[in-house]
């Protein structure tokens, strides 16, 4: 626990104290610098009913470099791998450190209504995205209801 | 905001495995029928070990995955193929491979995501209870395999999941292990199971209620442990007394912090220095990783000129790398690199038997790799220039490189790899094995401690502490250190510091 810069300590503050809705941001009991998130799947999306667990690291030099995220609930899109590796570019080389932890979520969020299979991470999913967008989103709802939601 | 940005390379698709004609090996236990068994289990276990051997010797991590590595990620796409990966990776990984418990990690980090369903079948696969738990000591290395395995499971599926996976059964399975009758590589393995599966709330006060329904905790006839001489035994007395510091808190009973004897001690281990998942021993001499990251940790005492020597005293004989590193050395746990991986850092790690400095590794030659009990020597000699490492008492290396870019400002360091522990001595006991051929002067005599510095608080006092700390108003929106006083020509943002600025 080298001294945590107070930018982590404001921003989750922040998150405690405002949440954003449809995420659930909570910092780790032993670690100020791991976090447990959920999303829920957005409305009117093929992941909609689904609760989506994901984990997010601020790495030693943060707000200089990206946080680093990935999916934990296994998640059918062409844009995130199987082992629940994010392909979106804040994360890589758009990262700023004006951005936040929050609107990285937002923009996962948004990567979950907006899937975009031209530039894919998961290429089989992707190409089925491509050529039957139906059967796509068939699968992506199925996976949503086998692997995200309790019951 | 936020495009998808695929142009890093995406796994390529790879070639499929040669299916192969023969029939089945028998594996140790008749699985259910409902896995199939896709692949000859021989060739996953001949993967595996082929993975073991080359993780022993692969020191640049830029390099690609082994190829054994790939081909064991295709095999787990599936979901029964993850499953077959877990039961080959329990029966064959030796209990001895100092590389063996660090491997399971690796495999099931990088392998794709199981499904909830597949993990559970892993649980009544194996008839985890109270049941096998006793007749465990018939074979150490499957039952440790899968206490390491469910750890890790664990620690991936932090989580709803976690706490599916946590049955009544898998409890009584890992509790009956918390007791000095059992194998030690399996006590020690339970325990920490149980640590990685209190990191999901819920599961913690399961845990901790189901240990204090015991008639005699557990945890504090294992806490006993934590000095003795078998260095097994050792590490679980270490888990033990973390654990009930941090995690599983007993009424009643004191904290290690405030009932250690710390007045002889003047240099430890920095506790205000130390990435994230590092534990430190309550007297701040001893420190262990089991978090699959390579944690790091700097001492108090900084050095600037003269002859400094210190010994670490190895617990473990897997990956650690120790030596010196300066206050510009950074720890970057989660992307592997650690003491000797940057131009201000230089340090010794005797399992690969590699000097390291700025990532780049110097094989050291004819000297055996380190073995629980060996006694690392590190010399820094800032008149002759030369920082010197010593197995045992022996001269291994040495090496003027950090002074190319380091005057002053060294500190004694060190790095761990999971499931590894080392025990640090600044002076404050006799030294083992003291240099001969100069005159050397020690951190614990010429070090200075105020009482709150040499206090090792317990993580969730510290996370407390953050909660409760406040920010003031108009601050730098960035860093929230310095004065927002700031603005940036020509689109006139407000708000940031001049030391993010520049």
């Amino acid at each position: 626990m080298a001294a945590l810069p107070r930018r982590i300590i404001k921003e989750t503050q922040r998150l405690m104290q405002e949440p954003v809705p449809g995420i659930s941001a909570v910092p780790s009991e032993n670690n100020a610098r791991y976090f447990h998130v959920i999303v829920t799947g957005p409305e009117d999306s093929p992941f909609e009913g689904g609760l989506f667990k994901l984990e997010l690291f601020l790495p030693e030099d943060y707000p200089m470099s990206a946080p680093k995220v990935r999916f934990i609930t296994k998640i059918y899109h062409p844009n995130i791998d199987r082992l629940g590796r994010i392909c979106l570019d804040i994360l890589k080389d758009k990262w700023s450190p004006a951005l936040q932890i929050r609107t990285v979520l937002l923009s996962i969020q948004a990567l979950l209504s907006a899937p975009n299979p031209d530039d894919p991470l998961a290429n089989d999913v992707a190409e089925l995205w491509k050529v039957n967008e139906s059967e796509a989103i068939r699968n992506a709802k199925e996976w949503t209801r086998r692997y995200a939601m309790d019951n | 905001m936020g495009v998808c940005c695929c142009k890093e390379k995406a796994p390529d698709e790879l070639v499929a495995l040669p299916s192969s004609a023969r029939p089945p090996a028998e594996v140790v236990q008749d699985p259910p029928s409902r896995i199939t068994k896709g692949v000859d289990p021989r060739l996953i276990e001949s993967l595996i070990m082929e993975m073991l051997r080359v993780a022993a010797t692969r020191v640049d991590t830029d390099d690609e995955s082994p190829e054994s590595l790939m081909k064991l990620h295709v095999i787990a796409e599936r979901d029964d193929g993850w499953l077959q990966l877990v039961t080959c990776m329990v029966n064959v990984i030796p209990v001895d491979d100092p590389f063996g418990p660090t491997a399971i990690s690796i495999l099931l980090d990088e392998c794709p995501l199981p499904a909830r369903e597949t993990v559970i079948n892993v649980i009544e696969f194996y008839g985890l209870s109270e049941e096998r738990a006793c007749l465990g000591n018939g074979n150490p290395r499957v039952e440790r395999n899968i206490c390491i395995t469910l750890g890790c499971i664990a620690e991936k599926l932090v989580g709803p999941n976690s706490v599916a996976v946590l049955t009544e059964d898998t409890l009584d399975y890992l509790v009956t292990y918390l007791s000095p009758q059992y194998e030690s590589c399996i006590v020690l393995f339970a325990l920490i199971a149980l640590q990685k599966f209190s990191h999901t709330s819920e599961n913690r006060l399961i845990i901790k209620s189901r240990l204090e329904s015991i008639q005699e905790h557990p945890l504090l006839i294992l806490e006993t442990f934590a000095n003795s001489n078998d260095y097994v035994w050792r590490q679980v007395g270490f888990c033990a007394q973390w654990a009930l510091d941090n995690i599983f808190l007993i009424d009643g009973r004191v904290l290690s912090y405030e009932t250690v004897d710390v007045t002889g001690i003047h240099a430890m281990l920095n506790s205000h220095d130390v990435s994230e998942y590092l534990q430190l021993s309550s007297n701040g001499l001893e420190a262990r990783c089991d978090s699959y990251s390579f944690e790091s940790v700097r001492c108090t005492f900084q050095v600037n000129d003269g002859i400094w020597y210190y010994e670490g005293v190895l617990v473990t004989s897997g990956v650690m790398q120790i030596g010196w590193a300066t206050r510009n050395s950074r720890f970057l746990n989660d992307e592997g690199f650690g003491i000797g991986d940057d131009i201000y850092s230089i340090s010794y790690d005797g399992c690969r038997r590699l000097v390291w400095y700025n990532a780049r590794p110097l094989k050291v030659q004819k000297v055996p790799a380190w073995s629980p009990g060996d006694v690392l020597g590190c010399l820094l000699d800032t008149e002759a220039k030369e920082v010197i490492f010593y197995l045992n008492g022996q001269q291994i290396a040495m090496s003027k490189d950090i002074f190319n870019t380091t005057r002053q400002g060294f500190f004694a360091a060190a790095s761990f790899m999971a499931y590894q522990q080392c025990r640090f001595n600044f002076g404050y006991e006799m030294f083992k094995y003291p240099p001969t051929d100069r005159r050397y002067t020690c951190f614990n005599d010429f070090g200075r401690l105020t009482v709150e510095e040499k206090q090792i608080l317990p993580k969730r006092m510290y996370m407390a502490q953050i909660r409760n700390s406040t920010v003031q108003e108009n601050i730098c929106t960035i860093c929230y250190d310095g004065i927002g006083c700031c603005m940036i020509e020509p689109c006139k943002h407000k708000g940031t510091c001049s030391v993010i600025l520049s």
